[in-house]
């Protein structure tokens, strides 16, 4: 469960001020799908970095509840924070989601390897097959198109078994077609690894594969 | 204001750490070149005023057998005719020592001085304006005047009594003026001089200005390098005149040392512009790539090549400008401190008094070498991004090996040639580092975690980014580590000579001479447990096959074995056998078993050379003699000093009473060696603090080209720290690829350093200096500017990682 009380954010523009969140409380469920819909700039990324730890309230709080204990971000130090992340976070970003320097099957093993979960290598991996890059262990992101370098980055989120999936305009970079794929290809992955996936977009395409939606404005 | 201009003052805002950080490298690096220059000003403005002859304006002596007034004057008639050519003037000269007797009040009452008689109207008109009186009091032409050598116990205003004159000579005024001896140097008038020591119408030798060929651009050069120069100190004078010997007086060893030292910092000043150069040249390159979009975008707006170029260049331009400026005023300031730290309490006074044309040319080569850097970096590092620059490192690196080759093989290229050679490897190292930094990161290894494969593969991926910033660095710890390793050899060499030559535990020295009376009373002071070892010097002259003649001092104290052992030599002297010292050896291209030529007032010798000893200090011929062989060069002369060895307490007090009773000098020999080997420690405290400034210029760049790498993976950053990287985990991040990079460039700087510090003890130094230092490698010399390198780049890494994580730079991806 994922549970936003009252939280507001700004952020300096420059010298002026903006407040990007003001009050704004939602909850989404466990295992469910959601997209946070919105023109650029209301928030969407926002609301990802704060749940992920990445950002911190400027009021309210965050809570996030992982095996029956409620977590409140705000409360955390970074270092707790960053385990949190290591633990319970996938985040799969629109741009230069992979390292450039490692392979596609090193960029997966990347999480186990922080997270200390080497038992789920084999699992890990074969996802590679489910997500049609099957001998493309061994190349190096450049290597791969746009749309393979996507999933990619879905099957390294992924990898980790984290209980909380963020996804920032997965597709905005990606044609129609890939687009497609590889959305439905997020969704059944994280549905079958019962994760909770939380989805920015502005595409109402994606929009549309998820159980709820959180509109957002400027 | 035009755009472009807007758009470059704006990059340089948008930039501003590494704007920031360029600023401070070219600060660094003009404030060293600053600093030497003055330092180099001042140095020469002492020696000016010191150097033997030159308050008097002279360049050369004239020197024959028995010398008159008549052949001064036959001399003159020769020179009105034409036939000497260049000169300027002809000054008669009469000098001996006599003992003054002072006023009542005064002590000591007597006082043994050195009286300089000249006719001052025989002076060239600049050197008589620089004798304070001279035209003012007419009452030295009566002779009851003169003037005495600044420094000297005796003031003006005070009355001598001398020998062989009616009536005192009042002393009118101070002179600057150099003696090779201690006593007081009195100058009078030629005549007064002749009646004094009792000398009618003789002269010791003829004084002559001679113009010196020296062109502008000779000048320029030396201003531009301090102490490039210094070997034409070395040069024997090849103007004769016939029936005299012509001494040069130029020709000594101080102008030579100071030359070589200067010269040496010179180089090290030229360092820190040099890797300042790598700096802004990283700089550059780093952010010209940021930029690349922006470069098509003004091209496909129609804005030409030349007019890029221009852009970068001016943006050079005015960083380099606001470092130069900073650098003037921070190098006049600090020249001070390093004149502290290598000339002791002079330096300030010195400085103070600098001469404005010394200042205009500090000011003007700090604006002229950090602009022109700043530019030409800015210019190479432009056409090496968009292609303008071909690929010649292949090229370049045969060039190198054939400058060090060649620097190396033929002494004939002298110290540039040896500078050379050490500025082609230093080259060839930069040009080498960052393939080798690829072939390293790429080596096969053992299990590896991802983060650690993560961060080998990110060596070589972001090799570009680093390599001219390493390269710097590596140029800047190797010179550290050879400066180490040859500071440190030398001071092996050094102590070992002082060790041999300061053996006694006390010396004496009678500026008069010690009779034989006094010597046997010295004897009965010291106890019969003590040895009195009596020195004999006198200065003479010689000449090699093939060579000009070249005065030369001459020891003759060496009678026994114990005295030889203290140049080196296992056995007694054989017959018709000499020492000499090392300088005087390559000066004359001699060898052991080579005759020489050696002459004295009292006759002339042909001696084989049988030994040549080290003799750090000296620039001019040294030789030992048998005590025979001295007494038929000069006759028997007083001894001058008293070397004692086995004096203990009881002893020495009561020796050092009687001394001061009878007015002779008396020191330790060791405080002789300790005051020594700190004035040696001081003069290399300056070379050290400039390579500490290239060090630093060196991390301000590593530094920067780490800024440009955390910008280049601000993205993969992002995702990390999305995936639960910890602060601490970024930082370890970072020092880590800054480690890496501390421990290569440490790595290649080590063979570098020692090829540097090898060049420096045995090619650099004999060319220069004309001695030879024995090379061994010291773990100090070696382990010191290898952990200040890593602790350097673990610094320049640290702090942008740093920066990274407050400033979360990671998360503008």
């Amino acid at each position: 469960m994922i549970r936003f009380e009252s939280v507001s954010k700004r952020f300096l523009d420059g010298d002026v001020e903006r407040t990007v969140l003001r009050r704004y409380s939602f909850e989404v469920s466990d295992g469910t799908t959601v997209s946070l819909v919105g023109p650029s700039g209301s928030g969407k990324t926002t609301v990802l970095n704060l749940i992920a730890g990445l950002d911190v309230a400027d009021s309210g709080d965050v809570l996030v509840e992982l095996n029956g204990v409620t977590l409140s971000l705000k409360g955390m130090s970074s270092a707790a924070r960053a385990r949190y992340r290591r633990q319970s976070i996938g985040y799969i970003f629109q741009f230069f989601n992979l390292i450039p320097t490692l392979t596609v099957a090193e960029n997966v093993r990347l999480p186990l390897e922080l997270t200390g979960r080497r038992d789920l290598e084999a699992e890990a991996l074969s996802r590679l097959d489910a997500l049609g890059l099957a001998g493309r262990e061994d190349s190096f992101p450049e290597q791969l198109s746009g749309g393979e370098q996507q999933r990619v980055a879905i099957a390294r989120a992924l990898a980790h078994r984290p209980a909380i999936i963020l996804a920032d305009e997965p597709t905005g970079n990606l044609d129609a077609e890939n687009a497609g794929r590889v959305v439905d290809l997020l969704c059944e992955q994280a549905a079958a690894a019962g994760a909770t996936l939380v989805l920015a977009t502005h595409s109402e395409f994606v929009a549309g594969h998820a159980h709820q939606r959180l509109d957002l404005q400027r | 204001m035009s755009l472009l201009l807007r758009a470059v003052l704006r990059q340089l805002v948008a930039e501003r750490w590494t704007t920031v950080s360029v600023v401070v490298g070219i600060t660094l690096a003009v404030l060293s070149i600053v600093a030497v220059h003055l330092l180099a000003e001042a140095v020469k403005s002492q020696l000016d005023r010191s150097s033997p002859g030159s308050a008097l304006g002279l360049s050369h002596m004239l020197h024959r057998g028995a010398l008159h007034e008549n052949d001064y004057f036959e001399l003159r008639a020769r020179w009105r005719v034409g036939s000497l050519a260049s000169v300027e003037a002809l000054v008669p000269i009469l000098e001996g020592r006599v003992t003054a007797r002072r006023d009542a009040k005064a002590l000591p009452r007597r006082l043994p001085i050195r009286v300089v008689g000249l006719d001052p109207l025989a002076l060239p008109g600049a050197s008589r304006s620089a004798i304070p009186s001279l035209d003012g009091d007419r009452s030295w032409l009566t002779g009851s005047a003169g003037w005495i050598s600044a420094g000297s116990d005796l003031v003006v205003g005070e009355s001598l009594e001398l020998p062989n004159i009616d009536g005192p000579v009042v002393i009118i005024a101070e002179v600057e003026i150099r003696s090779t001896f201690d006593d007081p140097v009195l100058l009078v008038d030629i005549g007064t001089a002749q009646r004094i020591l009792d000398r009618p119408g003789e002269l010791t030798r003829i004084g002559v200005l001679r113009r010196i060929e020296e062109r502008a651009w000779m000048r320029v050069a030396e201003r531009l390098f301090p102490g490039l120069g210094a070997r034409r100190y070395v040069t024997d004078a090849p103007w004769k005149v016939s029936g005299y010997q012509v001494e040069v007086l130029q020709d000594n060893g101080q102008r030579l040392f100071s030359g070589a030292v200067l010269f040496n910092l010179s180089a090290l000043s030229l360092l820190s512009v040099v890797v300042a150069g790598f700096l802004i040249h990283q700089s550059a390159v780093n952010s010209i790539r940021q930029r690349e979009r922006v470069f098509d975008r003004l091209r496909a707006l129609g804005i030409d090549e030349r007019r890029l170029v221009l852009q970068v260049v001016f943006e050079g331009l005015i960083v380099a400008l606001i470092g130069s400026v900073f650098g003037l005023v921070l190098g006049w300031w600090i020249a001070g401190w390093l004149g502290q730290l290598a000339l002791g309490e002079t330096a300030s006074s010195l400085l103070d008094g600098a001469e404005g044309t010394a200042i205009a040319w500090a000011a003007g080569k700090a604006l002229v070498f950090g602009p022109l850097v700043g530019c030409g970096s800015m210019w190479v590092a432009y056409r090496s991004v968009f292609g303008g620059v071909r690929k010649r490192r292949d090229g370049l690196l045969v060039g190198c090996l054939m400058m060090l080759g060649g620097g190396v093989s033929f002494s004939a290229t002298g110290v540039a040639g040896a500078f050379l050679a050490i500025a082609a490897a230093a080259l060839a190292a930069a040009l080498l580092v960052g393939p080798a930094l690829v072939f390293w990161a790429q080596a096969p290894r053992g299990m590896a975690t991802l983060v650690g494969l993560l961060n080998r593969r990110n060596l070589a991926h972001r090799s570009a980014d680093v390599r001219v910033a390493l390269g710097g660095l590596v140029i800047a710890l190797a010179t550290a580590i050879g400066m180490s390793l040859m500071v440190s050899n030398f001071r092996v060499a050094f102590e070992a000579m002082l060790d041999q030559r300061l053996s006694a535990d006390a010396y004496v020295e009678s500026r008069v001479g010690f009779t034989e009376a006094e010597l046997a009373e010295l004897r009965s002071i010291v106890g019969p447990d003590s040895t009195i070892r009596v020195e004999r010097r006198e200065d003479g002259w010689m000449r090699a096959a093939g060579a000009g003649r070249l005065g030369a001092s001459f020891i003759y104290d060496a009678g026994d074995v114990d005295a030889l052992r203290r140049y080196g030599f296992p056995g007694p002297l054989p017959a018709g056998g000499i020492l000499l010292n090392e300088p005087g050896a390559r000066r004359h291209g001699i060898t052991p078993g080579d005759l020489v030529e050696v002459s004295g007032s009292h006759g002339t010798l042909e001696l084989t050379v049988v030994d040549i000893f080290r003799d750090y200090g000296a620039s001019s011929p040294r030789v030992v003699v048998a005590p025979e062989t001295g007494a038929a060069l000069f006759g028997t002369t007083a001894p001058r000093a008293v070397a004692i060895a086995g004096l203990d307490s009881e002893h020495s007090t009561a020796l050092y009473r009687f001394a001061e009773r009878n007015e002779w000098r008396t020191r330790s020999d060791a405080d002789v060696r300790s005051l020594a080997l700190a004035v040696f420690d001081r003069t290399f405290r300056l070379s050290d603090a400039l390579v500490m400034l290239a060090v630093a210029v060196a991390v301000v760049g590593l530094f920067n080209a780490l800024v440009a790498v955390r910008l280049r993976r601000a993205h993969e950053f992002r995702l990390l720290h999305s995936m639960g990287f910890s602060v601490g985990e970024f930082l370890r991040l970072n020092l880590w690829h800054a480690g890496m990079l501390g421990v290569h460039a440490v790595l290649v700087a080590l063979p570098l350093g020692l090829g540097i510090g090898w060049l420096l003890c045995g090619v650099l130094n004999p060319r220069a200096f004309g001695w030879s230092i024995p090379f061994s490698v010291s773990a100090e010399a070696l382990l010191v500017p290898a952990a200040l390198g890593l602790a350097g780049a673990l610094l320049a890494g640290a702090l942008p990682g740093l920066r990274t994580i407050i400033r979360g730079d990671y998360l503008d991806a």
